[in-house]
C-alpha cells in the first residue's frame, strides 16, 4: 500500500504546480480571459454544470461511444489477429497494406466515415472502432506470434479441440500483447471520440468543445477540455490498474 | 610525480560491501615505469580509476603534479572502449581534435601512430571491422596522440597476439625512454611487468592491498639480451613464486 | 516479402475496382479506384494540391523539428541534473498521458487558424518519444564512453556532441519512428479541427461536399506519406545500426 501512496502524492504536487502556473498566468501575470480563463471561473462553471446535469449528458456520450468502440474494436481485431496467425500465407499478402495502415494517419478517415455513415451515432462508434481495431489487430498479431512453442506442444499432447485451444492457451497467452494493443487503441479512441463530436452533432465532450468555441464561451472550451484530459487520465489509470491486477504473471518480477 | 596518500576505496554498502583496495601509500615518481601485477580481483584497476579520478576514494587522496594540465592523464581501459560511429583515425584523433588541435598536425601525429600500433590500411576502418587486438592497438594510439606526462594502462595487451605484443611492448619502453614519461601498466605477464617496468608492484586480493614493490635493476635500453640476463630471470620467477603462492 | 505486399495492394486495388460495378455500389459512396487516382490527379493537375501536400508536410517538419530538439534537450538537463529529473517526473508523466487531442482546440484558441498551432501540436506529441529515447540512449549509454569523456576532461558540449548523442542515435531513431506517425496524426487533427489549407483542410471540404473521391484520394495520399516518412526513418534507423552495431 506504501508504494501506492507515493505515486499518488506525486501527481497531485504535479497537478497543484500546473493549477499554480494557470492561476498566476490568468490573475497576476495579466493574459486575458478570453484566451486563458481563472482556475476559479472555469472550476465554477464546472461545478455550476454537474449540479445542473448539463455535464453529465456529454460526459456519459463520449464516455459510452468510448467503450463501445473499445470493446468491438478489440474483439474483432483479436480475431482477425488470430485469423492471420492461423493462415501465414494471409498474412504474407496482406501484411505489406497493413503496414502502411498502421503508419498512416488513420484519424483521416475520419470525414470518410462521415459521409459513409451521416453525422449521428453510428458514424461515431465506427470511427472509434477503426481506430482501435488496428492496434489491438497488431498487438494481438505480436502476441499470437510470440506464444512459447512449448504452450503449442502442450496442445498437441492434450489433443485440445480448436476453441478450446483458443480460449485456453493461445488468448491468455497471447493476453499481454493485446493489452499493449488496447492501451493504445484506447488513447486512439479518445481521439476518435473526441474529433467526431467535434465534426459533427450536439453532444460529447468534443461537441462542447466546438460549441464553445464557436461561442467563445472560453471557460466553457477549458472545462470540457479538463474534462477530456481527467477522462484520458482515467483510463489510463484503470487500464494500468487492470493490466498490474492480471497481466501481472507477464511481466518479469523485479529482483 | 604521483602521491597516493592512505588510498582505499570500498565498494557498495551494509552488506554488499566489497573492499577492493585497502589503505595504500606510494610515491611514484616523474618518469617512473610501474608495472603493477597481482590475481584477478585484487583492485588493480580501481587503483588506476581512482588515480585517473573516474573513481572517488572512500579515504585518502591522490595528488598528481599535472593535476593543472587540462588533461593530467592519459589511460587506456581493459577493453578498448573506442567510440564505434568514429573511423579508426577519427578516433585516434578525438583527444586531439578536442583540445583544439589543428587538423593538419592533428593528421601528421595520427598518421605517425597508425604505423606505430600497426593499423596501416585500416585507418578508415570502423571499430567492429576490427579484431579485438587491432581494436587495442588503437586504443593505445589514441592514448598516446595527446602525449600525456601520465600514461595509466589497464592490461592494454591483453588481447594482442604475442608477436605484435613483443613489439608494443618494446615500442612503450622505447617511447617511455624518449619522451620520460610516468607509465603505470597493469599486467597479468609477470615477464611483461619485469621487462618494462623500472619498479613493480604487486599487489594480493581479498581486500586489494600492495604485498612488495620491487625496484628493476636492469640496464636501458631493454631488448633481446635483457631477456637473457640472469638478473632478469631471476626476478621473473620470483614474482611468478609470489603469484603462486597468492592464488593456491 | 516487398513483392507480395506490392501484390496485396494490388490485389486490394482490383478487388475494390471489381467489387463496385458488381454489387452496383453508388459513386457518391464509394467510387472505384480510378475515379479515385483520376480526382488526384485531377487536383494535382488544378495546382493546388501539391501546395496543401507542402503546407501540411511543412508543418509536420517544422513541429517534428522543435519537438526533437526540445527533447533532446531535455533529456540532457535531465541526465546532466538527476535532481530536476526527480521533480519534474511526475508532471511530465502527467503531461505525457493527458490526451493530446485535448489541448488542440487551445491551441487553435491561442495560435489562430494558421500553420502555428499545427505545428505546435505536432511539436508536443514529438516531444515525448523523443525525450524519452534519448534518456534512455544517454542512460543505457556504456558506462565506459563516460569514463572517457571524464579522462578526456571533455567540455560539456564535447561530451553531448560527440559522446551522447552518436551514442543515442539508434535509440534516438526508434523514438522518431515512432513519432513521425504521431506527428502526421497531429498535424491531420489539426487540420481537421479549424485550417484553410493543408492535406486535412482538402479532407474536410471534400467531406463537406460529400464528394467521396476526393475524401478517399486524400486518405490514400495521407496513408502513404505517412508511410514514406516511417519507411525513410526507419531506414535510417536500419542504416545506423548496421553501421556501428
Ligand atoms: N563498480 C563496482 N562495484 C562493486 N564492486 C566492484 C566494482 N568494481 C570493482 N569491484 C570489486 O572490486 C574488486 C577489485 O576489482 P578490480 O576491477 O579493481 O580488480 P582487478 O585487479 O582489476 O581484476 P582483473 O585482473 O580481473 O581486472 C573486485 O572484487 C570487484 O568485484
Ligand atoms: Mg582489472
Amino acid at each position: 500500500m506504501k508504494g501506492r501512496i507515493k505515486p499518488v502524492l506525486e501527481y497531485s504536487g504535479a497537478l497543484l504546480v500546473l493549477v499554480a502556473a494557470w492561476w498566476y498566468v490568468s490573475g497576476p501575470m495579466g493574459m486575458p480571459a478570453y484566451l486563458l480563463p481563472s482556475p476559479a471561473s472555469v472550476g465554477s462553471l464546472l461545478w455550476d454544470m454537474i449540479l445542473s446535469g448539463k455535464l453529465w449528458p456529454h460526459l456519459a456520450f463520449t464516455v459510452q461511444n468510448i467503450l463501445i468502440g473499445l470493446i468491438v474494436g478489440t474483439v474483432f481485431g483479436v480475431l482477425l489477429a488470430y485469423m492471420f496467425f492461423k493462415t501465414p500465407s494471409l498474412s504474407d499478402y496482406l501484411e505489406g497494406p497493413l503496414v502502411v495502415i498502421q503508419t498512416a494517419p488513420k484519424i483521416a478517415i475520419a470525414p470518410l466515415i462521415i459521409i459513409w455513415f451521416g453525422l449521428g451515432l453510428t458514424a461515431k462508434i465506427v470511427l472509434i472502432f477503426s481506430l482501435v481495431f488496428f492496434p489491438v489487430f497488431a498487438g494481438a498479431l505480436a502476441g499470437f506470434r510470440s506464444i512459447d512453442s512449448r504452450l503449442h506442444d502442450l496442445a498437441l499432447l492434450m489433443n485440445l479441440s480448436r476453441t478450446q485451444r483458443f480460449l485456453r492457451i493461445d488468448l491468455p497467452a497471447a493476453l499481454p500483447g493485446i493489452f499493449v494493443g488496447i492501451k493504445i487503441g484506447a488513447i486512439q479512441a479518445l481521439v476518435g471520440a473526441i474529433l467526431a463530436e467535434w465534426m459533427s452533432g450536439s453532444d460529447g465532450l468534443g461537441y462542447l468543445m466546438t460549441f464553445a468555441t464557436a461561442t467563445y464561451k472560453t471557460p466553457l472550451l477549458f472545462g470540457a477540455v479538463l474534462m477530456t484530459a481527467f477522462l484520458g487520465l482515467a483510463m489510463h489509470a484503470i487500464l494500468n490498474e487492470i493490466e498490474a491486477r492480471y497481466l501481472a504473471w507477464s511481466t518479469p518480477d523485479e529482483q | 610525480m604521483i602521491k597516493i596518500e592512505k588510498l582505499s576505496k570500498t565498494y557498495g554498502q551494509g552488506d554488499g560491501q566489497v573492499v577492493a583496495l585497502e589503505p595504500l601509500d606510494q610515491t611514484i615518481n616523474e618518469g617512473e615505469f610501474v608495472s603493477i601485477i597481482g590475481p584477478s580481483g585484487c583492485g588493480k584497476s580501481t587503483l588506476l580509476r581512482l588515480i585517473a579520478n573516474l573513481e572517488a576514494p572512500t579515504s585518502g587522496r591522490v595528488t598528481l603534479e599535472t593535476a593543472g594540465l587540462k588533461r593530467p592523464v592519459g589511460f587506456v581501459f581493459q577493453d578498448a572502449v573506442l567510440l564505434p560511429w568514429k573511423s579508426v583515425a577519427d578516433n585516434i584523433r578525438f583527444p586531439l581534435d578536442t583540445s583544439g588541435v589543428p587538423r593538419k598536425l592533428a593528421d601528421e601525429k595520427v598518421k605517425e601512430l597508425v604505423e606505430l600500433v600497426g593499423l596501416k590500411g585500416f585507418e578508415k576502418s570502423l571499430p567492429k571491422q576490427l579484431s579485438g587486438g587491432m581494436r587495442q592497438r588503437a586504443a593505445i594510439a589514441r592514448a598516446l596522440a595527446d602525449d600525456p606526462p601520465i600514461l595509466l594502462m589497464d592490461e592494454p595487451f591483453s588481447a594482442v597476439d604475442l608477436l605484435t605484443r613483443e613489439t608494443l611492448n618494446d615500442e612503450l619502453s622505447r617511447i617511455w625512454q624518449k619522451t620520460g614519461k610516468t607509465i603505470l601498466l597493469v599486467t597479468h605477464s609477470v615477464e611483461e611487468a619485469a621487462y618494462l617496468g623500472s619498479r613493480v608492484m604487486v599487489m594480493s586480493p581479498r581486500p586489494g592491498r600492495l604485498k612488495v614493490t620491487y625496484e628493476v635493476d636492469l640496464p636501458l635500453p631493454r631488448g633481446e639480451c635483457t631477456k637473457r640476463d640472469p638478473k632478469f630471470l631471476d626476478l621473473v620467477s620470483e614474482l611468478r613464486t609470489l603469484m603462486r603462492e597468492m592464488t593456491s | 516479402m516487398f513483392l507480395k505486399a506490392i501484390i496485396g495492394l494490388v490485389g486490394i486495388a482490383v478487388l475494390w475496382g471489381v467489387a463496385v460495378p458488381i454489387f452496383d455500389v453508388p459513386h457518391y459512396l464509394l467510387p472505384g479506384p480510378i475515379e479515385v487516382a483520376e480526382r488526384i490527379i485531377f487536383l494535382f493537375q488544378r495546382g493546388d494540391l501539391a501546395w496543401h501536400i507542402y503546407v501540411t508536410l511543412s508543418e509536420v517538419f517544422g513541429g517534428f523539428i522543435l519537438g526533437a530538439v526540445v527533447g533532446i534537450a531535455a533529456a540532457l538537463v535531465f541526465s546532466r541534473f538527476p535532481i530536476v529529473e526527480r521533480v519534474l517526473t511526475p508532471l511530465i508523466l502527467l503531461l505525457q498521458t493527458i490526451p493530446k487531442i485535448a489541448i488542440a482546440p487551445l491551441l487553435l484558441l491561442w495560435l489562430g487558424l494558421g500553420a502555428s498551432p499545427k505545428v505546435a501540436l505536432v511539436a508536443v506529441v514529438t516531444f515525448f518519444p523523443v525525450m524519452t529515447a534519448m534518456l534512455s540512449g544517454i542512460r543505457y549509454m556504456n558506462k565506459s564512453y563516460s569514463d572517457l569523456s571524464v579522462v578526456l576532461r571533455l567540455s560539456p558540449w564535447q561530451r553531448f556532441w560527440h559522446i551522447e548523442l552518436p551514442a543515442a542515435i539508434p535509440t534516438l531513431f526508434a523514438g522518431a519512428t515512432v513519432a513521425t506517425t504521431l506527428a502526421m496524426t497531429a498535424a491531420v487533427i489539426g487540420e481537421l479541427m479549424g485550417a484553410n489549407k493543408g492535406m486535412g483542410f482538402v479532407l474536410a471540404t471534400g467531406q463537406e461536399n460529400a464528394d467521396t473521391a476526393t475524401v478517399m484520394g486524400m486518405v490514400i495520399l495521407l496513408s502513404f506519406v505517412g508511410w514514406a516518412l516511417f519507411a525513410i526513418l526507419d531506414y535510417g534507423r536500419r542504416r545506423v545500426e548496421d553501421r556501428f552495431l
